[in-house]
């Protein structure tokens, strides 16, 4: 981990503490000029993204669906599933992506279910061509 | 196939299928390069699973059809937050942001007869051409090697066909010698050699031969595939290549695939015989593979547990004891060295790991010694055990012979006159240093070493001019092959040098003498 980086991830645990972002901010800027590493302060932005990125790809869950009308009977099926990742319905984002062209594909906290057409044609596809 | 077959068999594909839904756990690429990922997730991830890169993901189905197979990589980090992993593959194919999938499966690759006769990657994926493989065991790469209680003694011999090391630097079966030397010494000619000498045993006890190239050049691999092909040893062998231009990943796995496979044959109570050419080039690879996975360096650069990734591959190497099928797995690494210098890090290490090594010289290959092994260093540890009574017989004190002739050789650069007792000392091991002399690509059957090597020590080539050694040599080979056959049939079939057979060999090269009268002498 380089020096920017344990910086960013100090000012995120810090912020995510429950202190005030420009608080944070301002005291993370004082170390640094106390320091000498007033330089590195305007790439602690980009580290910080990468890490809110980083936290949203754990903590968000994805829901893709082919057509907007499969999402109720998707919401059905991915219920008991989502209690097993600790997620509320409120925190799923859905997605329309026509690729898959039906069903649904649900990603996050880690783990990914996959129940669109594209992936059972695929399937199929694959068994004919290798068999 | 016809069209109406295809849309047959998708027809019976669609009514068998079952729809699953797949459930996995998943990480996403953060960093790639150089064939190298962090992936971010992945907290199941144990060290050396397979995890697999999702390519299809995102892509339309006309799109995901196109995606050539399934892009894996091998875990070989376990960090606090994020794992890595190195691509077997194509490292363009992977982008950040991609999502990783856990496959739970330890790196393991195809085994079976299936195999022999083909060439393979390091991933055991058939690369030449004839077709995938239908009926094969899966074996995992990485696997513990036999325990102390599993193992027996060595003592069958493997016979390479090499006068000089069946008759000097014997090995035996399960046994690891290391045949280390410059590069352009002979050192792929003498293993693949040892290979091609497979031919001569009777099928049930021939081993199964396994040949590991590492950073190879495709066009060499391909050379000796042509070979073993033209010699009828292909059908025993399987050839297992991570040529220079794969990835890194591949050149360090290479040489545990080949054991893997040949760990399928030892099971079964086989013979088998791997040659690792070389392991100095899986170490370079390892060391490119821990700079980028960030794990000090050490020595030379190389990463601290460099000894471990031979001692764990060779320590693989064993016989069995009944009880475990009796199955062996023999191993001959190579190391190129440097300008010979057989003190470098990785050569001293594998020298301490192995049961014995030959040195090829270059000098003595410049001087036309071929195999230009300087037997003086070279030794075999565990080997003269499961050296037959009738080698011991002829080849007792060939070594010392040598050694003292290499001695006086020096020393006869600097005198002027030398009593007649050094003289024919010399001249008899100019003689014997002929005898041992072969080509390559033609191994030679142990009973017929045996009948030469009993003829050099009677001095039969004593009235020989030394030029002329090696070709009366080969005149005699086949004069014994049409005259005493049973008597070499009966060494190979005993092992031993009977008064009998050392008789009617004596008759046959008094016979072979009286034939050819202008053979024998020293002009």
């Amino acid at each position: 981990m380089s020096n920017v980086d344990v910086y960013a991830e100090a000012l995120w645990q810090t912020i995510k503490k429950g202190e005030s972002p420009k608080k944070a901010a301002l005291a993370l800027k004082m170390t640094l000029e106390r320091h000498g590493r007033s330089m590195l302060l305007s790439r602690i932005p980009r580290a910080l993204a990468r890490i809110a990125a980083r936290e949203e790809r754990r903590d968000g869950v994805v829901l893709s669906l082919a057509r907007e009308k499969d999402a109720a009977s998707a919401h059905k099926e991915i219920a008991e599933t989502l209690l097993k990742m600790g997620a509320k319905k409120e925190d799923i984002k859905t997605v329309i992506d026509s690729d898959l062209i039906g069903g649904w594909r649900l990603e996050g906290r880690g783990e990914l279910i996959d129940r669109s057409h594209k992936k059972q044609l695929l399937s199929i596809y694959e068994n004919v061509i290798h068999s | 196939m016809s069209q109406n077959s295809i849309v047959e068999k998708i027809i019976k594909e669609i009514e068998e299928y079952a729809p699953t839904v797949e459930h996995r756990h998943v990480g996403s690429v953060t960093a790639v390069g150089d064939g190298v990922v962090a992936i971010d997730g992945l907290s199941r991830a144990v060290m050396s699973e397979i995890v697999e890169f999702e390519e299809t993901g995102k892509r339309s189905l006309a799109r995901a059809m196109e995606v050539e197979g399934s892009l894996y990589g091998l875990i070989l980090n376990l960090e606090e937050d994020s794992v890595r992993a190195v691509i077997l593959g194509d490292t363009a194919r992977v982008w950040e942001g991609m999502s990783v999938k856990s496959t739970g499966r330890i790196l393991s690759v195809p085994a079976g007869e299936e195999l022999l006769g083909r060439v393979v990657n390091a991933l055991g994926e058939p690369i030449d051409g004839k077709g995938a493989f239908e009926n094969t065991t899966m074996m995992p790469v990485e696997r513990q090697a036999a325990g102390v209680i599993d193992r027996k003694r060595v003592s069958v011999p493997l016979q390479t066909g090499i006068k000089a090391i069946d008759s000097m630097i014997p090995i035996g079966r399960g046994q690891r010698e290391l045949i280390i030397g410059d590069r352009g010494t002979g050192k792929t000619t003498v293993a693949i050699d040892a290979i091609i000498n497979q031919k001569n045993e009777p099928k049930e006890k021939r081993p199964i031969c396994i040949y590991v190239a590492i950073g190879q050049k495709e066009s060499k691999t391909a050379r000796i595939a042509e070979q073993l092909r033209n010699a009828g040893a292909l059908d025993y062998t399987i050839i297992v290549t991570a040529p220079a231009s794969a990835p890194a990943a591949l050149q360090f796995l290479a040489p545990y695939s080949g054991v893997a496979i040949g760990e399928y044959f030892m099971d079964q109570g086989k013979d088998v015989l791997i040659i690792y050419d070389d392991l100095s080039k899986q170490a370079v690879a390892y060391r490119e593979l821990s700079l980028l996975l960030r794990r000090p360096p050490g020595r030379e650069a190389y990463p601290g547990d460099i000894f471990y990734l031979h001692s764990r591959l060779l320590e693989r190497a064993c016989r069995l004891t009944p009880e475990k099928g009796g199955g062996s797995i023999t191993a001959l690494p190579i190391i190129e060295t440097q300008e010979g210098d057989v003190s470098g890090y990785i050569p001293t290490n594998v020298i301490s790991i192995t049961d014995g090594q030959m040195f090829l010289i270059t000098d003595l290959f410049n001087k036309g010694i071929r195999p230009a092994i300087d037997v003086g260093i070279s030794v075999s540890r565990v080997g003269s055990d499961a050296q037959t009574k009738a080698m011991k017989a002829v080849a007792g004190g060939l070594k010392l012979e040598l050694a003292q002739f290499r001695e006086l050789e020096a020393f006869m650069q600097f005198a002027q006159d030398l009593d007649k007792a050094t003289a024919d000392r010399i001249e008899s091991g100019r003689r014997m240093v002929e005898v041992l002399k072969q080509k390559n690509g033609a191994p030679i059957p142990f009973e017929k070493q045996v009948a030469i090597l009993y003829a050099a020590g009677q001095k039969y080539f004593g009235d020989v001019a030394v030029a002329k050694v090696t070709a009366v040599e080969a005149k005699l080979a086949d004069f014994l092959d049409a005259q005493s056959s049973k008597t070499l049939a009966e060494i190979r079939k005993t092992g031993q040098l009977s008064d009998a057979s050392k008789k009617e060999l004596d008759k046959t090269m008094g016979e072979f003498k009286l034939a050819h009268p202008e053979l024998f002498s020293r002009t």
